[in-house]
């Protein structure tokens, strides 16, 4: 089967368009599963399709948010797939006991901004999404539908299967493990 | 407890704010490549690797008749079977309806089925399921193993 020399239809049209989205999609992906490879993966995906709704997709105004939508759906339901196997295994212990939540170690925000303004935003954007990377699924997932992806409370619950009081309970943890994540590399700095 | 919450929502809004702040990721530069490689596959896919929506119009039809003739072939079966092989089933097919036919096939499946089971020793029905049994823990032990190795440490 020669492959190689069939060429996509638009294929030029479509090179600007992965161009213009690629680091939105990449980017969600990427922080919703906290694994650049399989991020690369879902954005390939994710593309595939957006390149089969192309001759709608090229002309609308919320492109966008349809790739961002289509991102989140196939990263959850990735998630789904492939880590309530592992949850069987490795999380039959209880998700409130494994990770010790100290709010008050936590939350030293005081004096706040000028903190983490004294970091360049290259070395503020690593340390952040390496903190990020290093939260739990439970907590890092629905801190991005949240923060980033601008999610509902209500949303985020359908979309997690969830209870409200958990989901607000790992928020709340996730916001402090995320910051505490990041002060000593900022107390070192300074 | 007041204090609490006013923590709480100086976390919320100091998140939010680094989360609003940062910059998005850069795309691999392999994923564009990825991408393409990807479409020209599909692209280069003869139309009966595809799925049923791509396939051409005439063939798209064909399929749908041929699926109707082999269910109507299937029932047609099952009321045979049905009449040769069961008697209860017999006043049933007399009427080559959808319901009657699907009776009469279902009868005649459970009658088979009762039959086989019959013939088989059960020492040997035993053996089976406890072989399937132990294939089964093996399959779950592999996964545990799998998992403790490239998952577990991350």
């Amino acid at each position: 089967m020669n492959v190689a020399k069939k060429k996509p239809v638009h294929a030029d049209e479509f090179a600007s368009f992965m161009q213009a989205f690629q680091d939105m999609v990449f980017s969600t992906a990427t922080r919703l599963l906290g694994n650049d490879r399989q991020a690369e993966d879902i954005a390939q995906e994710v593309f595939v399709k957006a390149y089969e709704q192309f001759e709608t997709l090229k002309e609308s105004s919320s492109a966008g948010g349809w790739l961002k939508t289509v991102t989140t759906n196939l990263c959850l339901n990735h998630l789904t797939r492939y880590r309530k196997r592992w949850r069987l295994f490795s999380e039959m212990k209880s998700d409130d006991n494994d990770d010790e939540f100290d709010v008050e170690a936590a939350i030293d925000i005081s004096g706040d901004d000028s903190v983490f303004d004294m970091l360049s935003a290259a070395e503020q954007q690593q340390l952040f999404e390496q903190a990020l990377t290093r939260l739990p699924d439970h907590q890092r997932i629905p801190l991005v539908l949240y923060h980033f992806d601008g999610m509902a409370y209500e949303e985020i619950v359908t979309h997690i299967n969830v209870s409200m009081s958990k989901l607000k309970t790992d928020l709340m943890r996730g916001r402090a493990a995320l910051v505490k994540a990041m002060q000593p590399h900022v107390e070192r700095t300074l | 407890m007041k204090n609490d919450a006013q923590d709480n929502q100086q976390l919320i809004k100091f998140v939010d704010k680094l989360c609003k702040q940062q910059p998005l990721r850069t795309a691999p530069s392999t994923l564009q490549l990825r991408v393409m490689r990807e479409l020209q596959l599909q692209a280069a896919l003869p139309w009966w690797r595809k799925s049923f929506i791509n396939w051409p119009m005439p063939l798209q039809v064909l399929f749908v008749v041929a699926a109707l003739l082999a269910a109507k072939l299937m029932l047609l079966i099952g009321d045979w079977a049905g009449i040769h092989w069961v008697s209860s089933a017999i006043a049933v097919t007399k009427s080559s309806s959808l319901v009657s036919g699907t009776e009469a096939m279902l009868t005649v499946t459970r009658h088979v089925s009762t039959q086989l089971l019959s013939l088989v020793p059960m020492s040997v029905l035993y053996t089976a399921i406890l072989a399937i049994a132990t294939l089964y823990l093996l399959l779950f032990g592999i996964g545990v193993a799998t998992y403790k190795t490239l998952y577990a440490a991350r």
